[in-house]
């Protein structure tokens, strides 16, 4: 979807950069000064213990929590401090953890407040159609009520939702969670999908194996700091595994 | 028969106005959890306006009454409700009922506590024969308003990019930001509707009784949030069905109560509405998704 | 989340006196400030002696309040039913029987011919209001927020449309009740002010209220650990209705003129904004509050009589003190949310911070910066 600006994609542009970046619950570091960075057409995985901070650094990135950080940058731009909705028309998708769609309105109401946060309108006709094409549940429920939609469908429509923006960071937070195993098979193929088109990636997930083996590097966050970077070929490395998932 | 039929009549109309006072309550509780007991005196500057316009222009007087519904509207947003939007519904009440006896204070000291009078809407007290029956024109024209406003603002909301924006921000105010909504904007829109809303029912007020003090919307609104909590704040229908049903059994009690009860008429209807609160608490048409409401 | 007053609660433990001694201090220093109150403000003038009068009597209605809205986190709009018919027992009570028969002539014979000391007449109005308030308690106290609001607006409603209707309890609708004898004078009310306070503070330090305020600040978790809300906040209702009631009966012999039509919403909202300026959450800050805008109001009244600073007369328009109040409220929303005393009761003066009474987790928490609705997770 970079391509559609008509620059071509610069497989080396920084997307994201986070510097230090310290989340504080009364005084309690939730994060504690942690550094990553994610370049456009990459897929960085942050996985970890419950409690690691994780939701929380995500959650900072939209300011939705409060934060501080040396750095915060989407593009060049910083987002240090920016309501989240300004992260958002920078280019920034968060699909929090847990759906947060819209249950009242129909999956068609849904996909279109995609568009909110999308820069142009150029190309939607398009992309709805590719993002269709990922999720092919959306198109036969697509005036339907979103409430009614299972667990599973309905993350899939909120990554559909974000996809929607044509965001340069997409950030998903666990979205394979209570997922059956089709609609997790569904979901990472749309990532791969994604990210093939030049988008940056940053993906918070409990499956670790399974994220370690698709992300360029995978960041093992415990007790709000980063204890190790991991690469695809760890993911066949179980003992490594399981000390990064239950924390040092 | 024709008692029977015009106090239907009259008591559908005085629904209809009592709808638009609890949609425009019920739009704004949506939108940022506040209850705004000061949307009476966005009611009475509209009032006022038509009040003092009428004489020169009718159609002046409508429009500004209008432009300055939506103005008071918006100032008290921008002035008081915007600094307290991350506060709970209950300080945010309180922050209202301040506002709604600072306004009171301020109409009674520039317009006197006496009431002001001017033949509002003049040529529509009058009876007309529809099908055969007479009934009055205002409560038809009355209910027209009504139902005109209430589609439009269901068209609002339902096709336009902005009205879905706003159902979005009531529905999950968090998410809506991360996808970007402007809920300073989407907020402010809010208010601008229900100021409108209060500007239509500043008008069939008026042109009612054609007198205006400094609590004229004070009753309105007090039963209009009645009816949208009657009706149940999570969704706008339900304040919509609450405040018309209020509106009907006001009406109906005016119209019907036996004259030894009718001094104790408001202490009724209140008896109703507390037995009504104690069995529904959750409205009448609870919502599937029950909103926090505290 | 964590909060962060609980931290430092731990750094609090030098205290260089023992813990009952601080406690004591929260309830010394409303009783010295009342008492100082009543000093200062007696020596001024006579209309400064008027307007404590009504001060004082504001106090107790306004204690009355926190009992309930402080301690459960449920917004009462009705408690001026209470001052009500807390009034209107003691005026019944202490009427001439001239009097009586002439302003009130359709009462019931047991009502006209009852008449009783004004002691007992005051005990009897807090009776009164306690008992009403613990059978509306009883159907009303399983609300919350929004529809308590409403609920108790609605009983304040129909207890003000009964006493105006009713003429077999009262005077003929549009009527007073006039030349109500001034049975206590300043000390005594201010002593009778004092005996409330203490009475409050006694309750606050209860079990019942312990326990309402462990719901007031977490709704979820109170039923789970099995504290019966409903039962508590029914008693948090009575007390707080019973001190209404005084605060009634003091009222009719201070104003010496009662008519329904006074229990208005202009009352009510001076006795919220009297708690709320002052800091809902606590016993000081209803004491707090009813000071600062009582003095607030004597001197508007002043203004509004016209002062003469040498050549200039500075005067503003009668109607002023609401229009200020309403304005005072509001900037102390925006600025300061929990209030003057941000909710805590009266600090003990050797130490950095201390919390008794009231653990605050409502909006006197500073809220984080960009979104308020989000859930507060801690991952």
């Amino acid at each position: 979807m970079t391509e559609r600006n008509g620059e071509p994609v610069d497989e080396s542009q920084r997307v994201l950069t986070v510097e230090n970046l310290t989340v504080q619950y009364g005084g309690v570091p939730a994060v504690d000064g942690i550094s990553f960075t994610v370049d456009a057409g990459e897929l960085v995985g942050i996985i970890g213990p419950n409690g690691a901070g994780k939701s929380s650094t995500l959650l900072a990135l939209v300011n939705a929590v409060r934060s501080t950080s040396s750095r915060l940058e989407l593009l060049g731009l910083s987002i240090a401090g920016k309501a989240p909705e300004r992260v958002a028309r920078h280019g920034l998708a968060l699909v929090p953890e847990g759906h947060h769609i819209f249950g009242e309105l129909s999956v068609a109401d849904n996909l279109k407040l995609g568009r909110v946060a999308r820069r142009s309108m150029a190309g939607l006709d398009e992309d709805t159609e590719w993002i269709l094409s990922l999720f092919p549940i959306l198109r036969e429920f697509h005036s339907r009520s979103a409430g009614l939609l299972s667990g599973g469908q309905q993350q899939q429509l909120a990554i559909a939702r974000a996809l929607i923006s044509s965001p340069r960071l997409l950030v998903l937070d666990e979205p394979s969670l209570g997922l059956s195993p089709t609609a997790v098979d569904t979901v990472f193929s749309a990532i791969a999908a994604v990210r093939a088109r030049g988008m940056a990636v940053l993906l918070v997930e409990q499956r670790a194996q399974q994220a370690v083996a698709a992300a360029d590097r995978t960041h093992v966050l415990s007790e709000g700091r980063i204890t190790m970077t991991l690469s695809p070929p760890d993911a066949s490395n179980s003992e490594l595994l399981t000390k990064a998932y239950l924390g040092s | 028969m024709i008692p029977l039929l015009q106090s239907l009549v009259d008591a559908v109309s005085a629904g209809a106005i009592y709808a638009l006072a609890a949609l425009g309550i019920g739009l704004v509780f949506g939108i940022m959890r506040l209850a705004n007991l000061a949307h009476g005196e966005i009611i009475t500057g509209s009032a006022y306006t038509l009040i003092f316009l009428w004489q020169f222009s009718w159609p002046l007087a409508l429009v500004a009454s209008a432009v300055v519904g939506i103005g008071i509207a918006l100032v008290m947003n921008f002035a008081v409700f915007h600094w307290l939007r991350a506060q709970s519904p209950a300080t945010l009440l309180i922050a209202s009922f301040g506002l709604s006896i600072l306004f009171q204070r301020l109409y009674d000291a520039a317009f006197g506590t006496n009431v002001r009078t001017a033949p509002v809407g003049n040529g529509l007290s009058q009876s007309i024969e529809m099908g055969g029956i007479r009934i009055n024109l205002l409560s038809v024209i009355t209910i027209v308003l009504g139902v005109v406003l209430l589609m439009s603002v269901h068209l609002f909301l339902t096709r336009t990019s902005l009205g879905l924006q706003v159902k979005a921000a009531s529905a999950d105010s968090r998410m809506a930001r991360i996808l970007g909504i402007r809920s300073g904007l989407v907020i402010a829109v809010t208010f601008a509707i229900s100021g409108l809303l209060a500007a239509a029912v500043a008008f069939a007020l008026t042109t009612q009784s054609g007198a205006v003090g400094p609590t004229f919307g004070v009753q309105v609104t007090l039963f209009g949030l009645v009816g949208a909590v009657l009706g149940g704040l999570s969704k706008l229908s339900g304040s919509v069905v609450g405040g018309f049903a209020v509106g009907v059994v006001l009406s109906l009690f005016t119209s019907w109560l036996p004259p030894w009860a009718n001094d104790f008429r408001t202490a009724l209807v209140y008896v109703f509405v507390i037995i009504a609160l104690v069995f529904t608490p959750n409205g009448l048409l609870a919502g599937r998704s029950k909103k926090d409401r505290t | 989340m964590i909060d962060r007053k609980t931290q430092t609660k731990s750094q609090s433990r030098r205290l260089l006196a023992p813990s009952w001694a601080v406690d004591l201090w929260t309830l010394a220093v409303p009783l010295g400030a009342v008492y100082l109150f009543t000093v200062v403000g007696s020596s001024l003038s006579g209309s400064a002696r008027v307007d404590l009068g009504y001060a004082l009597v504001n106090l107790i209605v306004v204690v009355g309040l926190w009992v309930f809205v402080g301690n459960s986190g449920v917004l009462s709009f009705g408690h001026i039913a209470f001052v009500a018919v807390g009034g209107w027992t003691m005026s019944l009570l202490t009427l001439d029987p001239t009097i009586k028969n002439n302003v009130l002539p359709a009462l019931f014979p047991s009502v006209q011919d009852a008449s009783a000391s004004p002691v007992v007449a005051l005990i009897l109005g807090a009776l009164v209001g306690g008992v009403l308030a613990f059978f509306s308690g009883l159907v009303l106290m399983k609300l919350n927020g929004l529809e308590a609001g409403i609920a108790t607006f609605a009983l304040l409603q129909v207890v003000v449309q009964v006493l105006t209707y009713w003429d077999k309890v009262g005077p003929k609708s549009g009527q007073s009740m006039v030349g109500i004898p001034t049975s206590f004078d300043l000390p005594a009310v201010m002593t009778i002010a004092m005996v409330v306070i203490v009475v409050a503070w006694l309750y606050g330090h209860s079990t019942s209220a312990r326990l309402l305020r462990a719901s007031r600040d977490d709704m979820s978790a109170a039923p789970a650990s099995g504290i019966n809300v409903f039962r508590h906040r029914v008693i948090a209702f009575a007390v707080s209705g019973a001190l209404a009631g005084v605060g009634g009966a003091l009222w009719a012999q201070t104003n010496r003129v009662v008519q329904a039509s006074q229990f208005n919403l202009d009352f009510t909202f001076l006795t919220i904004a009297m708690l709320v300026i002052g800091g809902m959450l606590s016993l000081w800050g209803a004491v707090v509050g009813t000071m600062v805008i009582s003095t607030l109001n004597h001197f508007l009244g002043i203004l509004e009589g016209g002062l003469d600073l040498g050549e200039v007369t500075v005067s503003i328009p009668s109607g002023s003190r609401l229009i200020v109040l309403g304005l005072s409220l509001i900037l102390i929303l925006i600025l300061r949310p929990g209030g003057i005393t941000n909710g805590r009761e009266a600090v003990w003066p050797f130490q950095r911070k201390l919390d008794f009474l009231s653990q605050a987790h409502t909006s006197a928490v500073t809220p984080p910066t960009a979104v308020s609705t989000g859930a507060n997770r801690a991952r």
